[in-house]
């Protein structure tokens, strides 16, 4: 297991694949927020959870939406991770291969990554319209019935995004910003 | 055949750096391909059970946790107590090391901030005590993953998650669909309009969730249902049926524990695997396995003639003090989980929210304007987490249909007769796997098969998950890939290849207490039966 920041070499590189990595790192920012505020709302829920069963009054929807908003942490969080050049690998090769033959094969696994993310998301997407159509139901709200193809819906989005960014780095490794956040 | 050619080539790409998660992906989607299923089942695995199964729930707490307070000002408390209450013993600082960094990882969730949060503390305070430089760096290294079978330990709980449902693969076909499941399946109002697929999903899940699960669906459901609670129904049915073949007077004599203890080597149902149950098991051999590193650190400390503090009663009071606010937290996790008084989920919650409050509102170590940023760092390690996770569920479905455990055991079932023979291969076969992989992948894909395997052997499937964490915290440390060489590495700013010297004896010490916890199955059952935790 390897977790390294993104690699800060700058390249030459044309105005358009600035453009795009100034995108990137947009998109990036937006996912931060959102994950931020997800991961904080896990927070709040669970332990208000656990304070409303100790008084024997547990809510349902309370516990099964912090649960699905950990499906939300896992796609916000991996497609960060994907931006961050973050994710866990085993990555024995990058070792021993230096210079041009490492930008080699970090393109050629940026691009294997890209196409596999969006073959995800074909996928994905055929499951959550397959939730749309049984009308599925998450958990209740009250009277209100929450649809199980809201709270999945995180999973194309995810793929999506991942694919974004693993496209970007197939141009060249992006330089992530740090110490930002929202 | 092209298939297989496929296969390799994914592995090619895994070697070059590819996501893990991608990389299990794909395996388990030309699986899917190969073996002519719908590629559609890939979230049909997996999506649910990270979806409603609460483990889940338990690794952006946990982590959470362990980022607040490697952040906060809490590493230095910890070392300071540790300093007063055990820094007079023989072996100095170095036994405080020891604790600390078992502690922390314990705390972290085995996270991999220790090296980080703790090594630079204390590398320089070990070398100004004399300590030689290769002793401490080795010290440290390994002290990373020391506390991984101690509570709240993230491995621990991942393990509990996938047994289990690997278990629940085996005993579904042994019990071809018994009388359990059916009971279950009927129980399911809101859940009618879903695939078949999806449904027998469910109901698995279901049953490894357990009571919690069902509590909260039904929470006003008929009081016999809850009492029979799903998870355990398997276990019940079991004991029920051993108690009634063992005659009444041998039944007093040895207590419902025992008889579940047996049920596996009788052939019957084997015990649940829990995270609680886990919680509980992992104690003493950990303690075990700590023990016999303070030894040696005890002897190199006399050896060096290395200064101990006197202790000093008013110091320890004075550092007690200031830790008054994090002390409570593993009187939280003990007290409530081998108490019985709420789960690992609870208590994952409750010592988020705790240590939130403390490290921000109350010590104040953290800026609000910092949170941001740590939330971000621990959730970027959780999401790539929770993504294997799921690629590995996945993998794991494919693996049980095509009954690759089922089929590995009739290999090797004329050549391992006793289960003495299967461990010391099994422990031969992870010690490798921990040199190539890191400790989730090698849970998620190994895990899966191994499990239904050790079961044939009566192989109790908590000591199983012990002995398979207690092979994977060597794995950590080892080379050529071990995750605290790397961490390490960065941290103390030295060669890799100097740790790989420098963690040997420590290494050859964690060898002996595996051997230990393999061969003494009590080691990590007794407090499980003691306590009775489910």
């Amino acid at each position: 297991m390897q977790v390294t920041g993104a690699s800060d070499r700058l390249e030459a590189g044309g105005p358009m694949k600035e453009v795009l990595q100034r995108a990137d790192r947009a998109v990036a920012t937006a996912e931060t927020a959102v994950l931020v505020f997800v991961v904080a709302t896990i927070l709040v829920l669970a332990f208000a959870q656990v304070v409303l069963k100790m008084l024997g009054a547990g809510v349902q929807w309370v516990e099964m939406l912090s649960r699905y908003l950990v499906l939300w942490v896992g796609f916000l969080g991996g497609a960060v991770a994907s931006h961050q050049g973050r994710h866990i690998t085993i990555d024995v090769v990058s070792r021993f291969v230096k210079g041009p033959a490492a930008r080699a094969v970090s393109a050629v696994v940026s691009g294997v990554s890209f196409a596999l993310c969006a073959v995800l998301l074909v996928i994905s997407c055929s499951f959550v319209s397959q939730k749309v159509s049984d009308g599925s139901v998450a958990f209740a709200v009250g009277a209100t019935d929450i649809p199980e193809w809201g709270m999945v819906l995180v999973v194309p989005v995810g793929f999506g995004l991942m694919a974004w960014h693993f496209a970007v780095q197939t141009l060249g490794p992006v330089q992530a910003e740090q110490g930002g956040g929202a | 055949m092209t298939v297989l050619l496929a296969q390799g080539f994914v592995i090619l790409l895994a070697l070059m750096g590819l996501p893990l998660f991608l990389v299990l992906a794909a395996l388990a989607l030309l699986g899917y391909l190969d073996s002519g299923q719908s590629v559609a089942l890939f979230f049909a695995s997996n999506i649910r059970p990270v979806a409603t199964n609460p483990i889940f729930l338990a690794i952006p707490l946990f982590t959470l946790a362990g980022y607040l307070m490697a952040e906060s000002g809490a590493p230095n408390r910890i070392v300071r107590l540790s300093r007063a209450a055990v820094g007079w013993m023989p072996g100095g600082l170095a036994i405080v090391a020891l604790v600390a960094c078992a502690g922390f990882t314990a705390f972290t969730g085995a996270s991999g901030v220790t090296i980080v949060a703790l090594g630079g503390l204390l590398m320089p305070a070990l070398l100004k005590d004399g300590y030689p430089d290769r002793f401490a760096l080795g010290l440290l290294t390994t002290g990373g993953s020391r506390g991984l079978l101690f509570p709240p330990s993230l491995p621990l709980i991942v393990y509990a998650m996938i047994a289990g449902l690997a278990m629940e693969g085996a005993s579904q076909m042994r019990l071809d669909a018994g009388p359990a499941s059916a009971e279950v399946a009927s129980e399911t109002p809101a859940r009618s309009a879903r695939s078949d697929v999806e449904k027998a999903l469910d109901d698995e899940l279901d049953r490894i969730m357990g009571e919690r699960e069902q509590e909260v669906r039904e929470p006003q459901g008929e009081p016999k249902k809850s009492d029979e609670a799903a998870g355990e129904e398997i276990d019940v049915e079991a004991e029920v049926a051993a108690m009634r073949a063992a005659p009444p007077a041998q039944d007093s004599a040895t207590g419902t524990p025992e008889v579940v203890a047996e049920a596996p080597a009788s052939g019957q149902a084997p015990a649940q695997v829990s995270v609680d149950r886990l919680f509980v098991a992992g104690a003493l051999p950990g303690a075990f396995a700590l023990t016999l590193v303070g030894l040696y650190t005890m002897f190199i400390g006399v050896r060096q003639r290395v200064p101990r503090s006197r202790f000093d009663g008013r110091e320890l009071a004075r550092a007690i003090r200031s830790t008054a606010w994090e002390l409570p937290i593993p009187l939280i996790i003990v007290v409530g989980i081998y108490g019985g008084f709420f789960t690992a989920i609870d208590a994952a919650a409750i010592v988020a929210a705790y240590v939130f409050v403390v490290e921000v509102l109350i010590y104040r170590d953290i800026a609000f304007r910092a949170l941001g940023r740590i939330f971000r760092e621990s959730m970027v390690l959780v999401g790539g987490i929770l993504l294997i996770l799921m690629s590995a569920l996945a993998l794991t479905n494919y693996f049980i249909d095509r009954e690759v455990p089922q089929k590995l055991f009739a290999l090797i079932r004329d050549s391992i007769t006793s289960p003495f023979t299967f461990l010391l291969i099994l422990n031969g076969f992870l010690l490798v796997v921990g040199c190539l992989m890191d400790i989730f992948s090698a849970i998620l894909v190994v895990v899966p098969i191994i499990t239904p395997i050790a079961l044939h052997y009566g192989i109790d499937p908590i000591h199983l998950g012990i002995v398979f964490l207690t092979n994977l915290e060597i794995g950590f440390s080892t080379p050529p890939v071990g995750v605290n060489l790397f961490v390490g590495a960065l941290a103390f700013r030295r060669p890799v290849v100097e740790l790989y010297r420098a963690t040997l004896p420590f290494l050859a010490i964690s060898l002996i207490a595996l051997i230990a916890i393999t061969y003494w199955p009590d080691l990590s059952l007794f407090l499980v039966r003691w306590t009775g935790v489910r």
